[in-house]
């Protein structure tokens, strides 16, 4: 029986993740987009609505790319039934999609509230296509795709806070990308547990291993923002490469797995940054509108030297974000504020940007006014951070979980319950079915 | 009626300070809710105070004001913020309602959401911002009436009371509405004071016989306060009927129309409060109506998130169904030409398309 060839769109280093969870299901091989280049964003621009929001149009293009040349037509994408216009993508997407007569289907991944389950029904989509339907087989894959996706999220985004690190120290340009790549790459490799914590280590040891300089003060600055811009190195036209490059620390809290932790309500990050940006904004109004502020917030009180923020062209939260942001009263840091769509152009950014980093760079020779709080006065690195969460919780829960169901998995249950009920005599009768007849 | 004269009696004998002077923009939802408003707050014993109808300073304002990438309802509702503070020094509240979900499935547009945080924080009133949250994803709206009540310091009963009696006198604004009445000049019958009667369009030009003997049926969907703000769309309904077309507003469809929910596809169900008004209309003349209307043009304002998705929804299925659809887009540059040209041709195709036999045989 053939594969049955499975592909979702483009988003950064998340596809490591989203890879293992939709390739739990047994015969499905996952195929994954061909990158984000200037073609798929004419695409999408050209089938899309006029303006809807950019990661819209990039998610067109990715799907007619795919189907056109790996001929796929199954696709997953996540929908969110927030008051933003995420939730809908899915529906208008597969509606111009068949308009244009590429026969294809896309199955959502609901994650409006990830303690619901909404999101086993995608795999329930799953297994009636490829006609799984022993019960426990299917809660045992599920339950052991969820964990191995909890993983290896929170490892790419520890990754990519190393990256953050070690870019704007590196003594070699280029060094730190290959190792991302590397870490990355041996992570997706990694399928049993043991093997995806042999992999972080490697990963972490290899980013260690990077020629940097030590001494080094770098500016820093926070990087947030709408998640896909954020995520998608060729829709935000690398910012945190060029950022790293102009000798520039990245700091991020934003990633797959915050934003997943959210949905099962035990980020308590996020939760202390809709404390922060209460008085600003008292409810989530889809986006990160909420957490950007918090995130601002956060970043005076750190004392950091800058703040990005990069949203879609007209997204109705972030837009909102954005005015309140600019009009705030206290001291703050300075801010910048990028909106993509399908015209932004790189030479203009840059601009943009050189000038933004001469401006901190002449607050920090003065001396900046802002100091970080009591709470933040001893903050360590980003390095020690995601080191010192080397003993996580993420990883301390899941890797035993994620084991437990391995070694569950591989077990028929009923079989081990008529094992317990029968004589020893009974076992010896499937054995002879394994004759192998030519 | 018993209710009314009872409350009103006591609000009469228990109150002895001055009124309070309540600030409404007539922006956004002022088109749609206004009635309900200007009940429980003058149940409550406020003085509603109205900015003008939208003009060029307030856009001007608005626009200049406040970020580039909003929509221009937005905009203009910040302009008429701005026309109160500075035109209006004894005002004692700000109202800014703040609507999240009309009932449990669904939600508006997030730019509501926020509405009264973004007043607060990039405005900037000295006078405090009235806040009315109306949620009903977690408290009943009466709930919320109280709430309000207790802001300006209303007793939970009276509030209560005002709730009720304001939902009745929305209900008959709504009837007034089904009958074909349009918002302004409903408006004009309930609260003669506050709303000034129209002035007609004067000029009429085309050919006035051809249009007069062959009349067609036109639905214009949007957003109430895209359809029922002259300024923003350029007098349309006007324009519309003085070329003799048949203006269909979604208030003038009955209200089975609206009870049930909308299907997108097999998963999912649509999510945006106003947004399902308008799919729900748009289904009642796909599936039941389809030979009332000749012709829909649908008004959105540029850089609407929840529009720009439904209307390509809409704008496929009325071609499937070969009904003509023209959307016109709407910001602070619109000029105003451009657009008559548009709407004129539209027309034209519609009349010629139906009467086909009887012009031609001409």
């Amino acid at each position: 029986m053939s594969k049955l060839q499975v592909s979702f769109p483009n988003m950064g280093n998340c596809w490591v993740a989203f890879k293992t969870l939709v390739e739990s299901v047994p015969d499905i091989e996952v195929v994954l987009p061909p990158p984000v280049t200037r073609k798929t964003i004419e695409l999408g621009a050209k089938y899309s609505p006029e303006f809807v929001c950019f990661p819209f149009k990039v998610n067109i293009g990715d799907f007619i790319q795919t189907y056109e040349q790996y001929g796929i037509d199954t696709f997953v994408n996540a929908i969110d039934c927030g008051p933003c216009r995420f939730g809908f993508y899915h529906a208008v997407q597969e509606r111009i999609l068949r308009d244009l007569g590429y026969d294809l289907k896309i199955i959502p991944l609901d994650q409006a509230d990830l303690l619901n389950f909404n999101w086993v029904k995608t795999f329930d989509e799953f297994y009636k296509i490829m006609g799984v339907n022993d019960p426990f087989k299917k809660f045992f894959n599920t339950a052991g795709a969820a964990i191995n996706f909890l993983r290896k999220a929170k490892i790419t985004a520890d990754f990519e806070k190393l990256e953050g690190y070690y870019r704007c120290r590196e003594l070699s340009r280029g060094d730190t990308s290959r190792v991302l790549r590397q870490a990355l790459q041996s992570l997706d490799e990694a399928k049993t547990p043991a093997e995806i914590r042999e992999s972080r280590k490697k990963g972490i040891a290899s980013f260690k291993k990077i020629p940097h300089d030590t001494e080094k003060d770098p500016l820093k600055v926070t990087l947030t923002g709408e998640i896909h811009v954020t995520l998608e190195p060729y829709v935000n036209l690398d910012l945190r490469k060029k950022l790293g490059d102009m000798g520039i620390e990245v700091h991020q809290n934003l990633s797959l797995i915050d934003w997943i932790l959210h949905k099962f309500h035990v980020n308590f990050h996020r939760k202390e940054l809709e404390r922060k940006a209460e008085p600003f904004l008292k409810l989530d109004i889809g986006g990160e509108a909420q957490w950007v502020i918090g995130e601002y917030i956060e970043s005076n009180q750190r004392g950091l030297d800058g703040f990005i923020h990069i949203y879609p062209f007209t997204c109705m939260p972030e837009v909102t974000a954005r005015s309140i942001i600019t009009a705030m009263d206290d001291p703050k840091i300075p801010a910048i504020f990028f909106s993509f769509d399908e015209h932004s152009g790189v030479e203009g950014m840059r601009t943009r940007l050189e000038a933004f980093i001469d401006l901190m760079e002449a607050r920090k020779r003065k001396g900046s006014n802002i100091k970080p709080i009591k709470k933040y006065r001893e903050q360590k690195s980003i390095i020690d951070h995601v080191i010192a969460n080397h003993q996580n919780p993420i990883e301390n829960i899941l890797e035993p979980m994620g084991e437990l169901v391995n070694i569950a998995s591989t077990l028929n249950p009923l079989e081990v319950i008529g094992n317990i009920f029968s004589d020893n005599t009974s076992k010896t009768k499937p054995e002879t079915k394994e004759t192998i007849e030519y | 009626m018993v209710l009314d004269n009872q409350t009103q009696n006591k609000t009469a004998t228990g109150e002895k300070k001055a009124k309070l002077n309540v600030g409404v923009p007539r922006a956004l939802y002022y088109y749609k809710f206004f009635p309900f408003w200007h009940e429980m707050l003058t149940r409550m014993g406020c003085d509603i105070v109205l900015s003008p109808p939208t003009n060029k300073k307030i856009l001007e304002m608005g626009a200049t004001f406040s970020s580039s990438e909003l929509c221009v309802p937005v905009k203009l509702y910040f302009g008429h913020i701005l026309w109160l503070l500075e035109n209006k020094p004894n005002l004692d509240y700000i109202f800014v309602p703040r609507y999240v979900s009309l009932n449990k499935y669904h939600y508006f547009c997030p730019k509501f959401l926020a509405l009264p945080d973004t007043v607060r924080n990039t405005v900037k009133p000295k006078i405090p911002v009235l806040e009315w949250e109306i949620n009903a994803k977690k408290r009943a709206n009466i709930e919320s009436a109280i709430i309000l009540g207790r802001k300006i310091g209303i007793e939970k009963e009276e509030a209560g009371k005002a709730y009720i009696y304001a939902i009745n006198r929305f209900k008959q604004f709504q009837n007034l509405q089904r009958k074909g009445v349009l918002f302004h000049d409903a408006m004009h019958r309930m609260y003669p004071r506050l709303v000034k009667k129209k002035r007609k369009m004067r000029n009429k030009s085309g050919d006035e016989e051809i249009d007069k003997n062959y009349p067609i049926t036109i639905l214009v969907l949007g957003h109430p306060y895209n359809t029922y703000d002259p300024l923003i769309n350029l007098n349309l309904a006007e324009r519309l009927e003085k070329y003799h077309v048949n203006v269909i507003m979604l208030e003038q469809l009955p209200e089975e129309t609206f009870k049930k929910r909308v299907t997108i596809n097999r998963h999912f169900h649509n999510y945006w409060n106003m947004e399902e008004e308008l799919l729900q209309g748009a289904r009642h003349f796909l599936l039941d109506a389809k030979d009332e209307i000749d012709g829909v043009i649908f008004l959105i304002s540029f850089a609407c998130g929840p529009d720009s998705l439904i209307q390509e929804l809409i704008m496929r299925d009325f071609k499937k169904m070969k009904i003509p659809f023209l959307d016109l887009i709407l910001d602070e540059h619109s000029g105003e030409s451009g657009m008559v040209t548009r709407i004129e041709s539209f027309i034209d195709m519609i009349r010629r398309k139906k009467y086909r036999d009887l012009i031609e045989t001409k």
